[in-house]
């Protein structure tokens, strides 16, 4: 969808039309969750992020001037809103007991104060995704289309779940290292 | 801690299954380790990443969050209840939005609300209405009661007695004429077994105007015998009657004289052992039948009877013990299609047999994600293109009747697969082929496959989806594809021209049926025929085909928005279970 397009959907929420808002967030919600993961501390920030962003962007809809720049808007809403949400559960989780947790929101926070890349970076881990041998690919597909746990994956194909989680570990390695020839290619 | 133990808990930490001990040794280990930290938080990001870009495209739950978004945003800013709105309106802007309302999706407040208003507006003169109609019919019945009348109306005499087997009853009707002539003996056609001992209800006056058994909506019946079961409402326009009405409104009388002289062409090619000849005799038979179906013209038609009568043989008589009608994926979907549409059209119970063989094999080939695939594979990957053929096919099963209790359930898959799997994520229609169960399809969405996405969603009752909204879109920048094309796109031309039917653009419609019926008008040959269409291989048996279903599509299939005249509201009807809207 080209932003001509995306704009002129935007326009009919701009007089009223509920139904295009629906079409709206279906168009635009797969692309932010992206976007957002390139960044967020957890995966349910994702979500809870991307509500709150949907909510900001539908009461400020008349705001927006038509200018083929709508979801680069849209996105400056959602990330500001994941800022926010970063610092604030990097101050709730900086404890003992969730160390663990303060560890990610930290780690999510550098990535997000150093970003400006996610699109490629996602571009990217797509691209390398697609290069997986098969038996990999059929891992990432248990792991995280069919969201199956890790011990489940064990028992699926007869193994122990250290080598479940041996065998993701080293695909998500290697997805990172092939990730990073390309951006240095 | 050594490095497998690590990556162990890290995994369960992900997962979130991870026990308290374990958050303790793994928070020990990055806190003692730098290195482990930092492949902890490269880990963390990466899972996120993944976990997002593998997330399924569910675009009802985009539904679902829009139209959440858009309450809390009314309900924070708008308080108002239905009270308040409907103390606020005037009678006049009430009915507007009671007429907008029904005209949105049923998952909408509007929608709702217009429900609700509906009952508060019209609900006590209607049962004022009611009740007044109650008290006017119950006097007419009991006034004559209670003033008798000695003589009966003259002319009108009901009669109950029991036929004498040896003799004939001077008012019966004239027998049927005799069976149209044949070269074949006609083993589908069920024989009707002998009235012995019937108590009959004769109406003496007034006759009736034909001893010729016709049915209600103009098709007449292989048995000679009135069809009991009326036709689904879908199908109604195929009829003379409405053809003719239809016709007068959206076609016009020359394409009804093209899909004629093409009738007659393929009349003509049918072999004498019952098929059309082209790549596979078993797909050319179905879609010449379809053609047939498609203008009323079923096994007791006068000028197309014997056609239709032996390419069903053909079809049955091909069909194996486990009800393939072929092993070609293609070719049996489309041999079902044109099997459930005699059947529908015909009831003749053979048929019903072959049909629901066939159908069980479709069901049985369906993925576990809702797609098909060459084969019938149960493989990863999915094809579209294959998919639209056995979605036809369940479509006119389901309106057969055919009582697989898998049937619904199949078809439910398959909406669901279309919105989600074959759906490109970038939103500009539908996807040749893909992967189940893997990383959605991203792009790379073709027109063709748009037309096959959007025409059977609307098939399958989806058509205010938003994935066929947004494939009616896409499709309404399209001009129809035959001008300068070496070999004319008709594979594509024969989705998208239904699809566009079906959509709620009239202009995009006229537009289209403009350009088609100027393209196709033109390019046929004056013995009927069409030729060079896309995989056309020769017999032009394909390429006719299509463009002859092209030209039916007036009144093949009732329109889904047809609306009644005088209101802009659809009017909902149910056929078979499958709600369609309809006049």
């Amino acid at each position: 969808m080209n932003p001509q397009e995306l704009d002129q959907i935007v326009q009919k929420v701009q007089q009223g039309d509920r139904d295009a808002f629906a079409e709206l967030v279906f168009l635009i919600r797969h692309d932010l969750r992206l976007f957002l993961s390139s960044f967020a501390g957890s995966i349910d920030m994702i979500d809870d992020v991307l509500q709150n962003a949907l909510v900001t962007c539908y009461e400020n809809i008349a705001k927006y001037e038509l200018r083929g720049t709508f979801l680069a808007w849209v996105k400056g809403i959602a990330r500001n809103l994941m800022l926010k949400e970063l610092h604030a559960r990097s101050r709730v989780v900086n404890s003992e007991e969730a160390f663990l947790e303060h560890v990610v929101m930290k780690a999510a926070l550098d990535a997000a104060q150093g970003a400006g890349r996610e699109e490629e970076t996602m571009e990217r881990l797509r691209e390398c995704l697609e290069k997986l041998p098969d038996p990999a690919k059929e891992m990432i597909r248990d792991r995280y289309y069919n969201r199956l746990p890790v011990q489940e994956i064990a028992r699926r194909h007869g193994k122990t779940a250290t080598w479940a989680a041996v065998t993701l570990f080293r695909i998500r390695e290697t997805l990172r290292e092939y990730m990073e020839q390309e951006r240095t290619a | 801690m050594n490095e497998n133990d690590f990556i162990l808990l890290m995994e369960e930490y992900f997962d979130g299954s991870l026990p308290p001990e374990g958050r303790a040794a793994l928070r020990r280990e990055l806190q003692a380790s730098p290195e482990r930290r930092a492949l902890f938080e490269q880990q963390s990001r990466q899972h996120i990443r993944l976990h997002a870009e593998t997330s399924p495209l569910d675009f009802s739950e985009s539904q679902r969050i829009a139209i959440s978004v858009m309450d809390n945003v009314a309900a924070e800013h708008h308080p108002a209840t239905f009270a308040d709105i409907l103390k606020e309106q005037t009678l006049r802007e009430r009915l507007a939005a009671i007429r907008e309302g029904l005209r949105a999706p049923h998952y909408s407040g509007k929608y709702r609300y217009a429900r609700f208003a509906l009952f508060r507006v019209f609900g006590p003169p209607l049962m004022t209405a009611a009740l007044c109609i109650l008290i006017i019919t119950a006097l007419i019945i009991a006034v004559p009661r209670m003033f008798p009348v000695d003589e009966d109306p003259e002319g009108i005499r009901i009669d109950l007695r029991v036929p004498d087997p040896t003799k004939v009853p001077d008012d019966t009707p004239p027998p049927p004429p005799s069976p149209r002539e044949s070269p074949d003996p006609i083993p589908i056609n069920p024989t009707l077994p002998p009235q012995d001992d019937v108590t009959t209800v004769t109406v003496s006056d007034p006759v009736p105007p034909s001893h010729i058994p016709v049915h209600p909506t103009g098709i007449r019946h292989a048995t000679g015998k009135p069809i009991t079961k009326p036709l689904p409402a879908l199908l109604t326009g195929r009829s003379p009657e409405s053809r003719s009405i239809i016709l007068k409104k959206t076609g016009n009388t020359k394409t009804e004289q093209s899909v004629l002289k093409a009738l007659q062409w393929l009349k003509q090619h049918q072999q004498a052992a019952g098929y059309w000849e082209g790549q596979d005799p078993v797909a050319m038979t179905g879609l010449a039948l379809l053609t047939f179906l498609g203008h009323g013209e079923t096994t007791d038609s006068a000028e197309f009877g014997a056609t239709v009568q032996k390419g069903l043989q053909y079809l049955t008589a091909h069909q194996d013990s486990e009800g393939y009608f072929s092993r070609n994926v293609y070719a049996h979907a489309i041999a079902t299609y044109a099997v459930a549409e005699a059947f529908t059209m015909t009831r003749i119970f053979p048929l019903r047999e072959a049909l629901d063989k066939a159908t069980g094999i479709v069901i049985r080939g369906q993925q576990p994600g809702g797609g098909f695939d060459y084969n019938y594979s149960q493989r990863s990957r999915f094809d579209t293109s294959v998919t639209g053929w056995q979605v036809q096919a369940l479509k006119a099963a389901r309106i057969a009747g055919v009582s697989n209790p898998a049937l619904d359930a199949a078809l439910e898959k398959c909406a669901r697969f279309l919105k989600t799997a074959a759906f490109a994520g970038d939103g500009s229609g539908f996807v040749y082929s893909g992967q189940n169960h893997a990383i959605p399809v991203a792009s790379g969405a073709t027109w063709t496959m748009t037309g096959v996405g959007t025409l059977c969603l609307q098939l399958l009752g989806a058509a205010e989806s938003l994935q066929a909204k947004r494939g009616n879109a896409v499709l309404e920048n399209l001009s129809f594809p035959w001008e300068n094309e070496k070999q004319p796109k008709v594979y594509g031309a024969y989705y998208v021209t239904q699809a566009r039917f079906h959509s709620s653009n009239r202009n995009a419609w006229d537009r289209w049926n403009r350009q088609m019926q100027k393209a196709l008008l033109s390019a046929q040959h004056t013995d009927g025929h069409w030729e060079k269409g896309d995989y056309d291989q020769g017999s032009h048996v394909y390429t006719t085909t299509l463009c002859t279903l092209m030209l039916e599509v007036y009144y093949r299939y009732l329109p889904t928005y047809s609306q009644p005249s005088g209101t802009n509201d659809p009017v909902m009807t149910v056929v078979s279970g499958v709600p369609v809207d309809v006049r």
